[in-house]
């Protein structure tokens, strides 16, 4: 099965528009199959696919996986991650007991010392400080019960604004972009529309890396009968880009300009469905008015992307009967992220294609579990997809939770990560527990969050199965378990909920996160407004119950969703109601949007400055149920290039690490096919730089420098591409000293005026070539099939 | 000259005033990173306008010469943003905020 690492996507299982999509199980045990003592059912945590997963368990160890052929998303598959990244439960270098920070170093100790100076901190931080001093950064790969415990802690006991994931990294886009289009958030398509599409426009979304399995499916389609055609907008030639009809290699930063061009053609050709636009849309005159501006010959000018290819990939789309669009980090990382995922939104609404089979807009995630911040609140929103701005929500919840509504606060918007960080920097927060997630490493600006985090007067908590970058700087770090070792839901891009059964004991003395929360609730003293304890539930299961419960009524509905359902059998796709008990396939198959003042999620933001409308501006144009089309004029960045930094670098994924490794680096198999970062340029720009494949070259930003090992690949001229998993924990002492090796050493600390979600995506940049391959030595990447 | 190339005369140097003054509270608040950035927005947006209207001012008889960039705001410019930086990390930066705004 090894050879898995190389070949990503396995054997081909073509099928035809409409057919089921063929079983295929994916399996990788390290013992006979006879050893295995018991399956335990789960889904996979590394990427946000969310495919079906049994794991293999003899005596106290996971021995390995199958895919659940029974299961929707996968129907049996695995990628490279599902199959090998378990192994990294075993690590020899797992956390097994909590640290303190004592005299400059971290110590072990008990739980009790711990969490007993957690709470101490907690409560002098509050009294000096008030509750505006506490603050709470998340994961993307906790489950949905430690999410909604979170929220619970944060905004129903301690009542802080200051509550965020780092899901506003890779999904806040999708959020919001959803949320401006329909009124509320959730991702209106299910997977089964790729069985059934003609066409697929892929946006910014290299889908065939960062969703492996979600890949294969569309493979089968494009090599079975009746293939689609596929449309790629990507300014680097990816493995999802070769197989392209037609592939738009735009130039980074230039979404909306690209995007505009489309909607122009569209409309231009009169490839729009104007009755149902008049029906079930309101803002089309403005729109096309903006589009009106953005001919092909412009837009090309603007993206270098010939005109001619503008309008055949607005013909596919203008065309075809059942159009499958999805958006990723390509967008929502870059320039615009917002304006530009929605004019994705606006090209399926402009064809009528939404809420019926083969016709749907994806804006997918990136983490496994970011949709479950969105739901329970861990992200900055509140639980349910409730409006912060509308008293009658807030109130809800209040109820639910029962404490006082002004307990909750929703005075102004919810603070997100950037501004966090940014209370950090000026003193404002004094106590920071970061739980599942590493920004020492995926933040931008990195020497910026080193400054903040180093702090003496910042206490900073991290919850983390290893000793990651930010553990390491942190006062308290607790050891928590990881998946396989815990129970809870998590759901993925078309809302299938998979429940992940704990199928070993944690480590030494891990702990869940779930297990944390509750138990910093009771030390706390936390309680409602009646003198009970806050949290009334001891187990994952009634923390389910409890959220399943406050979603009751709104777009999220899962209030017959349980535990006994989503075992055995395969994931079930909310809405999960009394009424469709069985789950729902997708969102507005009546064409009726959530955007009534009553029941939308948001009133909406201004997509150039993203000031927020008021509710009475939001009730005077009342869109009653139909869906926004939200026009953007294409913007220039605010960090061009020139002279002295003339390149632009763009980071991202590859197929076979996650995050910042803190996982994939302790899987040797997947850690092999590319231990150390690289950085990607074309041959042209490595000409004119005297660089050649393999040599050593430093890239330069305004604000840091790395190292990393040349390849050249096909991506458009004047751009670099640098991997942005790595960081510190597994490297030289030098690098590790002059913080040469993290791709956010380079980026800048701007965000996306209405998803608040940093760029990444566009940063001006020099290369130097510093040592030719020759002397390089080991630690150069190795390729793995066919993949760069 | 007419009265309309005069007026669209004033109003470029409206908007270029404008458009200076949110360049000089962005230089001043260089850490508020979402000042910083919406300022040289709605800057940017001002002098899109000024530039236009120049060009629509030349059929109205108005000649006006193109923007240029003065040495002297860059340096001062420059300047700012490292007064910003400096102040970035104490909380008097929170009450310069509130003058800005």
């Amino acid at each position: 099965m090894s050879d898995r690492v190389t070949d990503v996507w396995g054997e081909r299982t073509a099928f035809g528009r409409g057919q089921q999509w063929p079983e295929r199980v994916d399996s990788y045990l390290t013992v006979p199959a006879s050893n295995v003592d018991r399956w335990v059912q789960s889904a996979c945590v590394l990427c946000s696919n969310g495919c079906g997963i049994d794991v293999a368990v003899a005596g106290d160890k996971i021995v390995g996986v199958r895919g659940r052929a029974a299961d929707r998303v996968n129907r049996g598959r695995l990628g490279p991650k599902g199959l090998f990244g378990w192994q990294a439960n075993h690590s020899r270098d797992r956390l097994t007991r909590p640290l303190i920070r004592a005299g400059g170093r971290l110590k072990e100790t008990s739980w009790d010392a711990a969490m007993d100076l957690i709470v101490q901190r907690s409560r002098s931080v509050m009294d000096t400080h008030t509750r505006l001093a506490m603050s709470f950064y998340t994961s993307g790969q906790l489950f949905a019960e430690e999410y909604y415990a979170l929220t619970l802690v944060a905004r129903g006991g301690i009542g802080t604004p200051h509550l965020d994931a780092n899901t506003r990294l890779c999904t806040a886009t999708a959020e919001w972009a959803l949320v401006e289009s329909f009124g509320s958030d959730g991702d209106p398509g299910s997977y089964t529309d790729i069985d059934i599409c003609d066409t697929l426009f892929l946006v910014g979304h290299n889908v065939a890396q960062t969703q492996t399995v979600m890949w294969m499916r569309m493979l089968d389609r494009l090599h079975g009968p009746d293939r689609p055609a596929l449309i790629v907008v990507d300014p680097r030639t990816t493995p999802t880009a070769r197989e392209a009809d037609i592939h738009l290699a735009l130039r980074p930063g230039t979404n909306v300009a690209l995007l505009n061009g489309i909607l122009h053609e569209l409309i231009a050709h009169g490839w729009v469905d104007r009755n149902w636009i008049d029906e079930h849309t309101v803002g089309y005159d403005n729109l096309a008015e903006v589009v009106a501006k953005y001919p092909p010959e412009k837009v090309s000018d603007i993206c270098d992307v010939p005109a001619a290819q503008i309008t055949a990939a607005a013909r596919l789309l203008g065309t075809g009967q059942r159009v499958v669009s999805t958006v990723l980090q390509g967008v929502y990382q870059s320039h615009q992220a917002t304006a530009a995922a929605i004019q994705v939104n606006n090209v399926n609404l402009l064809r009528g294609m939404i809420g019926r089979p083969g016709c749907a807009v994806f804006q997918m995630n990136g983490q496994p579990t970011a949709e479950n911040t969105r739901e329970t609140g861990a992200d900055g929103t509140l639980p349910g997809y409730r409006n912060w701005q509308n008293d009658d929500h807030v109130r809800e919840i209040a109820q639910a939770w029962n404490v006082d509504i002004l307990q909750i606060p929703h005075w102004s918007p919810p603070t997100h990560a950037m501004e966090m960080f940014r209370q950090c920097e000026n003193g404002t927060i004094r106590f920071l527990w970061i739980s599942g997630t590493n920004p020492l490493v995926s933040m931008p600006e990195l020497h910026r969050i080193r400054d903040i985090l180093r702090q003496e007067r910042l206490f900073v908590v991290v919850s983390d199965p290893f000793l990651s970058e930010t553990a390491q700087i942190a006062d308290v770090v607790l050891p928590t378990a990881m998946w396989g070792e815990k129970t809870g839901c998590y759901t993925n891009a078309d809302r299938t909920v998979h429940l992940s059964e704990r199928a070993i004991d944690p480590p030494g003395e891990a702990r869940s996160d779930f297990d944390i929360f509750c138990d910093y609730a009771r030390r706390m003293d936390l309680r409602d407004k009646d003198g009970a304890p806050l949290i009334k539930w001891t187990s994952p299961e009634e923390a389910w119950d409890a959220f399943t419960e406050i979603t009751r009524g709104r777009p999220c509905d899962q209030s017959a969703l349980t535990y006994d359902k989503l075992r055995g059998g395969s994931g079930i796709q909310w809405p999960c109601t009394d009424t469709s008990p069985q789950g729902t396939e997708r969102l507005y198959s009546d064409h009726v949007f959530l955007t009534a003042p009553d029941t939308c999620e948001s009133y909406g933001h201004d997509l150039v400055t993203g000031a927020l409308n008021e509710a009475d501006e939001y009730r005077a144009h009342d869109p009653d149920g139909r869906a926004m089309l939200k026009a953007a004029d294409y913007t220039s960045q605010h960090e061009s290039t020139d002279d002295d930094y003339p390149l632009q670098l763009t980071t991202g994924r590859s197929t076979h690490h996650w995050h910042t490794r803190t996982k994939t680096q302790r899987v040797q198999l997947l850690n092999a096919t590319a231990p150390e970062p690289w950085v990607e340029l074309c041959q042209t720009d490595a000409d004119a730089l005297g660089i050649t494949d393999g040599d050593s070259v430093r890239i330069e930003s305004r604000r840091g420098r790395i190292e990393a090992i040349a390849r050249l690949s096909q991506l458009h001229p004047g751009v670099v591409f640098v991997p942005f998993h790595y960081g510190y924990f597994d490297t030289d002492d030098r690098r590790a000293e002059e913080h040469a090796r993290a791709a956010n050493e380079l980026t800048r600390t701007e965000w996306d005026p209405v998803s608040k979600q940093p760029i990444f995506k566009v940063t001006a940049v020099r290369a130097q070539k510093v040592r030719s391959r020759a002397h390089v030595g080991s630690g150069r990447p190795t390729r793995a099939g066919g993949i760069s | 000259m007419n009265k309309v190339g005069a007026l669209m005369k004033e109003l470029r140097s409206a908007e270029l005033r404008l458009a200076r003054h949110y360049r000089v509270v962005a230089d001043r608040q260089a850490t508020e990173q979402d000042v910083y950035y919406l300022c040289r927005t709605l800057a940017l947006q001002c002098e899109t306008h000024a530039d236009d209207l120049r060009e629509m001012a030349s059929g109205f008889g108005q000649k006006m010469s193109a923007r240029q960039p003065g040495r002297l705001s860059n340096t001062l410019s420059g300047v700012r943003r490292r007064l910003s930086a400096s102040i970035g990390q104490r909380s008097v930066s929170g009450l310069l905020l509130l003058r800005d705004l």
